[in-house]
């Protein structure tokens, strides 16, 4: 398992365009890892540093830049997830829940993660939020529960709501 | 599919779940990132744009609900105390002669220094009973309570009120004669003759007239005609061969020379009538 650095251990940015430079990766994998879709992410990380760069005075906090980043991300990304469930209710979102940036996945590995994420689409989103970031991000739980604006405890009953949901729907044939 | 099989192909997947953000890309993506922020500025400002102009309708609204308000402060209540007000004592002659008079609305208002005193006159045996201001505010608007029966302590005069029912006019009748009040009762039963004669009581009190004048006011030429127009009102009734019969002791009291054939008169229409007697007798004849 790939071992994350603390989140507040990360450097102070230097600058606008230092900080786009610097977090955008991160911004722009949280953001397709949590709505599932490559065309969502560049809006998405466009409104993330839209909201960095009006708030950035407000920050106390420079080292925690990325968690607050992160925090942001996660905000907007469920923003963006309920208004495409409305969309969907209404017959206006037909787009494939999921379009892999390559090809090296096994085939069935391919086809877990498109099943996984078309049931994920089904789920509500705050459990959907935090399972994706438990278990596709490998959060903490506690950063998981900081990442959501939720309590632990929530934010452990969201994700076993969702895991026991994806576990008994996501079926590969051998 | 098992927790750890699913842990698996996430481990596995995780690398490929990454999206193609290539520093052109990026690049693009950076420079959108002034629009959006003049658009979220844009927001902002219309957000607190649409915000005040709330603030301001709210505040013209209110503004016009105060004005609306008197802007003059109200005068202060000034509070009076009440004193007490002996009633001065009302004496009110009780006239045995019948006066012509209207029948008044007995009510005054009497100020005292600073204090209203209503006073009510109301007809009581004693004459008057005065109840001062506090006592109608206890029972209401003064207006609003209904009017005491004002009944005088000298009968009315009925010759100036066709209005009074015929029921009071004969019990005041009845009761000025208790009274001893005779010319007051003989004048209360001319009234009710003259005002109501179709009534089917209008017989018998011109009777009581007749009555009332023959035998108490010593006018028998008057009562013979109270007699004969309760016999002309009642014809068929009882109450016509008493009428009649009296009539005829009307003549005789005053010495008519109709006397006789009067007589005769009831004999003929009353031949089995039990005053037969006495109308003969004083008929003259036997």
């Amino acid at each position: 398992m790939r071992q994350r650095a603390p989140l507040h251990l990360v450097p102070p940015p230097r600058g606008d365009d230092r900080l786009f430079l610097d977090y955008s990766p991160h911004v722009a994998r949280l953001a397709y890892r949590l709505v599932g879709r490559e065309g969502d992410v560049d809006d998405l990380v466009q409104d993330v540093f839209v909201a960095a760069w009006e708030s950035m005075p407000l920050l106390d906090e420079p080292r925690a830049i990325r968690a607050w980043l992160s925090r942001v991300t996660v905000r907007l990304a469920g923003r963006r997830l309920r208004r495409r469930r409305l969309a969907q209710f209404f017959g206006f979102d037909d787009e494939e829940p999921l379009e892999l940036a390559t090809s090296a996945l096994s085939p069935e590995s391919h086809a877990v993660m498109v099943q996984l994420y078309r049931r994920l689409d089904e789920l509500p989103v705050a459990e959907r939020l935090a399972w994706t970031l438990r278990h596709v991000e490998d959060e903490s739980l506690e950063d998981v529960a900081a990442l959501c604006g939720c309590s632990l405890a929530t934010a452990k009953r969201r994700i076993a709501r969702a895991q026991k949901i994806l576990l008994a729907g996501t079926e590969i044939a051998p | 599919m098992t927790p750890e099989r699913l842990r698996h192909h996430l481990d596995e997947a995780r690398t490929a779940l990454e999206p193609a953000w290539t520093p052109a890309r990026a690049d693009h993506v950076r420079a959108r990132i002034p629009a959006g922020r003049r658009r979220h500025r844009r927001q902002r400002v219309a957000a607190r744009l649409a915000t005040g102009a709330c603030l301001l309708a709210i505040g013209v609204i209110l503004g016009s609900a105060l004005r609306r308000e008197p802007s003059a402060a109200p005068a202060p209540v000034e509070i009076v105390a009440l004193r007490p007000v002996e009633p001065a004592p009302l004496v009110i002659e009780a006239r045995q002669e019948p006066v012509r008079s209207k029948r008044v609305d007995a009510r005054a208002e009497v100020e005292a220094s600073s204090t209203r005193v209503l006073v009510d006159r109301q007809r009581s045996s004693a004459g008057v009973t005065i109840s001062s201001d506090a006592e109608s505010r206890r029972e209401g608007p003064a207006d609003a309570r209904p009017e005491p029966e004002a009944t005088p302590s000298t009968p009315p005069i009925p010759s100036e009120q066709p209005r009074v029912e015929l029921s009071t006019l004969l019990r005041q009748a009845d009761e000025a004669r208790s009274a001893g009040r005779l010319v007051t009762a003989a004048s209360i039963l001319r009234q009710v003759v003259r005002a109501h004669p179709d009534d089917p009581r209008t017989p018998v009190a011109s009777i009581s007239l007749g009555r009332l004048l023959l035998e108490e006011l010593d006018s028998p030429m008057e009562a013979f005609a109270a007699f004969s127009q309760a016999r002309a009102a009642a014809p068929d009734s009882a109450l016509a061969e008493d009428a009649f019969a009296r009539e005829v002791e009307c003549l005789a009291r005053a010495q008519d020379p109709r006397l006789a054939d009067h007589a005769r008169a009831f004999e003929a229409a009353f031949p089995q009538s039990a005053r037969l007697a006495r109308v003969r007798h004083l008929g003259g004849s036997r």
